[in-house]
């Protein structure tokens, strides 16, 4: 049995108003990757998040998706396995644009 | 012989002798610049001496709608307004949309450049080749959208466009701003070069059309263009519906919203009072400029008193910064209000709610009291102070006489330690991004030929995630100094000369701009040009615009930060524990100058580049061998 973490997860947006509040607190086990995050979360929320986060028919995220652990995107960690840690902070970013 | 796209002409007036004269655009120019800033640094650079006062009669105050302005081509109603700035004494270049950029074109001009200085108030009026100047006496003191109406109805044409300042400008605050419908070309002080040429006004109208060189070519590159933006996941289903503010949300979670005079970066972050959820309750209609299928622009009407009825175009994201995150303030209504008075009065938003701010984290240290801001209260989060502020800088009345040139000089003459709090780059208070949390956004703020500026190079890829020409890590410096020169040189070349909008290339062309430009070029002017060549034409510019600030005294030392940016690192938010040292910033600049082909120690282009680039006539000039 392994050990239980907390991890932050943190949106904006569609996918703030899916998961009903734009911070919120979940436990997953010790050693969870964020693609076993974004496993737990399709399955705590469904096809309604599915569909935000992943091309149809797929488990590739949607291209213009950004996905940050502690505020850097995965890419410059370990991507889709980048393992979370105990209190990290995992960020969803949907595309926006204008400044 | 000018295909399409261009007129050919540019309109030369001179306020002092009140003559109008067309001359001929050189064909060569705009193969090399193309328009727009182009345009408006080329004849910047030379048409004025160095160290001239930028609110004298030898300022000029360069006009410059690009080639696919006026055309079908979506989202392209577009104009470059360049002179020398008073806040910064660079090259002071802003671009603003609206319907007066077309129309300028379908009066049958590519540049107009406004010379001297009138003895007393006037504006101009150009018909066609008819240009007329008027007595400005009965208009002179009137607020923008008054301004209009009044000329409006005295050349009893409603549909005439106009570009004009409000009291900031003719009482030559350095952060005033040039409003056209309620459009702006907000920044670097260009609204105080209008007054200080006593010029209030100038309405336009055009029964011309701009021509088509290509129709089968323009109209295949027209439906790719149109096909992208269908295709793109946010330009009609965000941008047209929200409009800017979603960044509000987006800074916030990246913990680089700047907040309180950028003391509270992450720690301030007021999604839910300011963001979209909040803004979109405002929400009354939406503004398109000419020719644009998108209409980003938001109509907004303030709903709690004291600021119930109030309606702005906008407020835009770095309007909810600046009257928002920066002044502490989380009082949508306020910031509404606030919008449509700058507007009206004429001032640059970004500047004036960074001035406020300033002047709020003076008075929190004790550095102003109540004698200093006449009985205000100038807390953070006060909004009726931050209104009354506003108008106090307008007419330079109280505080505001001082804030009114900006916080750069206001510190000056604060003293008591102020500069340290003095948020700006070369004089220009910065926009809303803090970069700590986005370091090559940050190097394009310390070397943009405009100063502290985020339309000058916006790293896309670290505030939107975008990944061209590649994936980048917005906490890290490492190869910053290329992206930035690629972020300058794509965006000037495809966005401000041609010109388009630059919310198109970010939403829907950011992987084939320099490709697109090319084509659509060709179509609509019939100049050639590759891909690398469109991009050859931003680096061309760059650099004729770094060699007119070279001119005015700038050196690579005044490439940097206010010190708070590399000192203090975030505290809280997703950016926590970030700033750009000295030291990391001098490394990004190493690596920025030589990917420019610039000296390293003083930040002079080459000669070598310059000539590469068709500018050794520059080089010349300057005596750079």
């Amino acid at each position: 049995m392994r050990e239980l973490i907390t991890v932050k997860l943190k949106t904006i947006l569609a996918m703030k108003n899916i998961l009903g509040q734009p911070e919120l607190e979940v436990a997953l086990a010790e050693g969870s990757t964020v693609r076993d995050l974004l496993a737990w979360m399709v399955n705590r929320w469904g096809q309604e998040l599915s569909e935000q986060l992943f091309q149809p028919g797929t488990d590739l995220p949607l291209p213009h998706l950004r996905f940050m652990v502690n505020g850097r995107a995965i890419q410059f960690l370990n991507g889709l396995e980048t393992v979370l840690k105990e209190g990290d902070e995992f960020m969803m970013l949907p595309m926006v644009a204008g400044g | 012989m000018y295909r399409g796209g261009y007129t050919g002409k540019i309109l030369r007036i001179n306020l002092t002798d009140q003559t109008a004269t067309t001359e001929q655009l050189p064909i060569d120019v705009a193969q090399d610049f193309i328009g727009g800033a182009g345009f408006g640094v080329k004849f910047l650079f030379d048409e004025l001496a160095g160290g001239i006062d930028p609110l004298g009669p030898e300022n000029k105050l360069i006009f410059a709608p690009g080639p696919f302005s006026g055309t079908t081509v979506p989202c392209a109603s577009r104009i470059a307004v360049t002179a020398k700035s008073p806040l910064t004494n660079t090259v002071g270049m802003c671009l603003s949309g609206g319907h007066f950029p077309a129309e300028l074109k379908f009066a049958g001009y590519d540049v107009l450049i406004v010379e001297g200085k009138a003895k007393k108030p006037i504006y101009v009026s150009i018909k066609d080749g008819s240009v007329r100047f008027r007595d400005a006496g009965h208009v002179w003191g009137t607020q923008t959208s008054d301004c209009q109406q009044i000329i409006k109805d005295e050349l009893d044409d409603q549909n005439i466009r106009i570009a004009c300042i409000g009291p900031a400008g003719e009482n030559l605050s350095k952060i005033a701003c040039i409003i056209n419908e309620r459009r702006a070309a907000g920044r670097k002080g260009l609204g105080a070069v209008m007054g200080s040429k006593n010029l209030k006004a100038i309405a336009v109208r055009g029964s011309g059309s701009v021509e088509i060189a290509w129709d089968e070519k323009f109209k295949a590159v027209r439906s790719e263009m149109l096909k992208a933006m269908k295709d793109s996941p946010f330009l009609y289903s965000g941008m047209a519906q929200i409009g800017t503010p979603t960044n509000v949300d987006n800074t916030c979670a990246l913990g680089i919203f700047p907040a309180k005079n950028w003391t509270a970066t992450g720690e301030f972050t007021p999604v839910e009072q300011i963001g979209v959820d909040a803004i979109q309750t405002r929400k009354l209609g939406r503004y398109f400029c000419y020719n644009c299928p998108v209409g980003c622009s938001q109509l907004r009407l303030a709903k709690s008193a004291p600021y119930r009825g109030i309606l702005a175009e906008g407020p835009e994201f770095e309007t909810l910064y600046a009257f928002g995150g920066q002044t502490g303030v989380d009082d949508i209504d306020s910031i509404i209000a606030a919008d449509r008075l700058s507007d009206e009065l004429g001032l640059d938003t970004i500047s004036a709610g960074v001035a406020i701010g300033f002047a709020m984290e003076l008075f929190e240290k004790g550095i102003l009291n109540l004698a200093d801001t006449g009985g205000l209260e100038l807390n953070f989060g006060n909004h009726q102070a931050m209104v009354a502020l506003l108008k106090q800088i307008a007419f330079r009345e109280g505080l505001g006489a001082l804030l009114a040139d900006g916080v750069k000089v206001a510190s000056k003459k604060i003293g008591r330690g102020a500069k340290k709090y003095a948020m700006h780059i070369k004089g220009l208070e910065l926009p809303g991004y803090d970069v700590r949390g986005a370091k090559g956004h940050g190097l394009a703020y310390a070397t943009s030929y405009t100063g502290g500026d985020h339309n000058r190079g916006y790293a896309f890829q670290e505030i939107f995630g975008i990944p061209v020409p590649y994936e980048v890590d917005r906490l890290s410096i490492a190869g910053k100094g290329k992206l930035t020169k690629w972020n300058q040189d794509v965006r000037t070349a495809t966005c401000d000369c041609p010109t388009l909008c630059v919310f198109i290339l970010d939403t829907s062309l950011p992987a084939m701009a320099a490709e697109h430009t090319s084509q659509m070029m060709e179509a609509v002017t019939g100049l050639a040009y590759t891909a690398e060549e469109v991009v050859r034409v931003g680096e061309r510019i760059n650099n004729l615009a770094r060699l007119f600030n070279v001119r005015e005294g700038f050196t690579r030392a005044d490439d940097t930060f206010p010190e708070r940016l590399m000192t203090e690192p975030l505290q809280a938010g997703s950016s926590k524990g970030h700033m750009i040292s000295k030291d990391d910033l001098e490394e990004m600049l190493d690596e920025y100058y030589l990917a420019r082909g610039w000296d390293g120690p003083t930040g002079v282009p080459s000669r070598k580049k310059l000539v590469e680039l068709g500018l050794a006539y520059a080089a010349d000039q300057m005596k750079i061998s």
